[in-house]
């Protein structure tokens, strides 16, 4: 007797399998491990070296109120050399580093500098190694590959913001370690008054979200044009390192995704003296902050289309 | 339900045209081998029924309309046994399968079928420690647990022991009983032999050849092949004997229209009288079915080339 064959899933029970599968993937990858800890052994040497750079303010400021000729005077004019003195800015910056406050501004400026290669090489690994084991193919006869993708490329927006969040989380467990140390050890630390960075975390962590994100996208294109992780890997390290010297060239350059992604970092980030993480090269100046926010969308809407494009028309081996 | 049917498929890569008008149909309940020497197109035909390979003219539709829009009814196993080795057995299945059923119970059935449910610790295991045969086996569980109304398998045979093989050929068949339609390659004809209904045979890039089985090894009729002492005798009383190029010394062939005729052909050299070493009636093997027709063609090629 013939048979009629199953019943195709329904559109969420499809997506859902997809999203399923990818997670899955994506949290056995060994290559998710590696970068993970790397990034982990990253923030915690960034966390250790502002620490450093906080304790030594201690004899730093001394000699900074000595210079301001403040020699000699009573330890209240000292506190109000360390509050508000111009000549000890860069020494209130150091230790308010390791404020509380500024715990998820810190890892995220961290992130901020590297997350967008440390994304590019994970995503062109993720999507390469499908090419690399040719389950490529597998993939593609059962579940159709522009599907596949589409879940991949969702998955990576989404580990941005996951890991962008993380930093952001780390960075304020990490400040419950780092600040009552630095109050034990330093007397300036409790002188100074919680700092106001004026921007929200969220608003932190989704800026330096989108530059990875775009990052991410832009090594699975390539990934996926030329089928070879690692094409799309160096694509990823290569980009970052050679768009501030394009764009230090043309006004309009902005546009770039290093423009944009440099530009959110400024807007939103605070890069405060002493700190792991500096701020990024001059980055061309957009009509606006919120075109930054639309270049960065463009991108990402840019990357994907062409990855599903090229997927669609692609002969998989 | 379920008639394939690859309608004048044309695929180039580059200046070379692999196939060149491929046109056949497989039925549902039957399983048809698409045969072709190296070469011939079979694996770029597979993709481009799968979708994996665009081509330039022609499509593969299974009961009218195009394959790849119908992946639910699809199961795949492709020449090389391509797994996650870092997954295990059930989560390779979920991954691989695609849009197949996730049910705990459908993917043990399935394993079980095919003997790589017997320990459920091996589906536990990373995929990566499998032997050739086993990952064989694991992606044709992702390919059944999908229930495929079509499955096509690209050289299932290859590089898998005997009792693989007959897992994999108990299965077929069970498939096949069921109304299933199944598609498969292969170029160990012999061991094809006894599973497969029909063939399709391919040679660079056109079929030359599409029926049943039976259809296949009747091209050539049947013959009485006898190996005796004393050659002489024999020659004498039947002249139609032919000499069998590579047998023994002293064998020869007697060509005949029928089964009957070279049964009575066979009943006449016996009552001969004459010492006969072997005496027996046959009929073609599929590959030397497939042999004879392979240089059947290519004789018509050379002589299709000569006349223009």
């Amino acid at each position: 007797m013939p048979v009629e064959g199953p019943v195709p899933p329904g559109g969420w029970r499809l997506a859902l399998r997809l999203w399923w599968s990818e997670g899955k993937l994506l949290a056995a990858s060994n290559w998710t491990r590696v970068l993970l800890v790397a990034l982990v052994l990253l923030l915690v040497r960034a966390e250790i070296s502002t620490y450093g750079t906080a304790l030594s303010q201690e004899a730093e400021v001394q000699y900074a109120y000595r210079a301001s000729g403040g020699a000699g005077a009573s330890e209240e004019a000292l506190r109000d050399f360390v509050r508000s003195h111009p000549d000890a800015r860069t020494h209130r910056e150091a230790i308010w580093g390791l404020h509380p406050a500024t715990g998820a501004n810190r890892m995220l400026a961290v992130l901020g500098a590297i997350g967008p290669s440390l994304l590019a090489v994970w995503s062109a690994h993720w999507v390469g190694a499908e090419f690399g084991w040719r389950t490529a193919a597998v993939r593609a006869a059962h579940t159709g590959w522009r599907r596949v993708l589409g879940v991949k490329l969702a998955w990576i927006v989404l580990a941005s913001v996951l890991l962008s969040a993380a930093a952001a989380g780390a960075g304020i467990l990490a400040a419950r370690v780092s600040w009552p140390l630095l109050l034990a050890t330093s007397r300036f630390a409790g002188w100074l008054e919680a700092p106001d960075l004026g921007i929200a975390t969220g608003r932190q962590v989704l800026a330096v979200a989108a530059g990875m994100a775009v990052y991410g996208l832009m090594a699975a294109a390539i990934t996926v044009m030329t089928r070879s992780a690692l094409t799309g890997a160096l694509a990823g390290l290569v980009v970052p390192a050679l768009e501030p010297l394009l764009a230090g060239h043309s006004s309009l350059l902005w546009l770039l995704p290093w423009g944009l992604h440099a530009g959110l970092l400024t807007d939103h980030i605070v890069y405060l003296w002493g700190g792991f993480a500096g701020p990024p090269p001059l980055a061309p100046v957009a009509p606006g902050p919120e075109w930054r926010w639309v270049g960065s969308l463009l991108w990402m809407l840019v990357w994907s289309g062409l990855t599903l494009g090229w997927a669609g028309r692609q002969d998989i081996r | 339900m379920g008639v394939l049917e690859s309608r004048d498929v044309h695929k180039r890569y580059g200046a070379t045209a692999v196939l060149r008008g491929v046109s056949f149909t497989a039925r549902p309940g039957a399983i048809t081998l698409l045969a072709g020497p190296n070469g011939a197109g079979k694996t770029t035909w597979i993709r481009v029924a799968t979708g994996l390979a665009r081509p330039q003219a022609g499509e593969v539709l299974l009961d009218g309309q195009p394959v790849p829009g119908q992946r639910h009814r699809l199961g795949v196993v492709l020449d090389h046994p391509s797994v996650y080795p870092h997954l295990n057995g059930y989560d390779n299945i979920r991954c691989l399968a695609g849009v197949g059923s996730w049910d705990r119970r459908r993917i043990h059935e399935v394993a079980g079928r095919l003997g790589l449910g017997l320990e459920e610790a091996r589906l536990r295991r990373r995929a990566g420690s499998y032997s050739h045969g086993q990952k064989r086996l694991l992606v044709l569980a992702c390919a059944l647990v999908r229930d495929p109304q079509l499955l096509l398998l690209d050289e299932p045979s290859l590089g898998v022991d005997a009792v693989v093989w007959r897992r994999i050929t108990e299965t077929l068949k069970y498939l096949r009983d069921e109304g299933r339609t199944i598609l498969l390659t292969g170029q160990n004809l012999n061991t094809l032999e006894a599973l497969v209904d029909d063939v399709a045979v391919l040679r660079d890039g056109r079929i030359v050849f599409h029926g049943s089985l039976a259809e296949l090894r009747g091209l050539r009729p049947p013959r009485v092949e006898v190996r005796v002492r004393d050659p002489e005798r024999l020659g004498t009383v039947l002249r139609g004997a032919q000499p069998v190029p590579g047998a023994p010394a002293g064998t020869f062939a007697v060509a005949c229209g029928s089964r009957a005729e070279a049964e009575a052909v066979a009943c006449q050299i016996q009552g001969l009288g004459i010492p006969l070493l072997r005496l027996e009636v046959r009929e073609d093997t599929l590959e030397e079915a497939f042999t004879s027709l392979l240089q059947a063609d290519g004789r018509e090629q050379k002589e299709d080339a000569h006349a223009g």
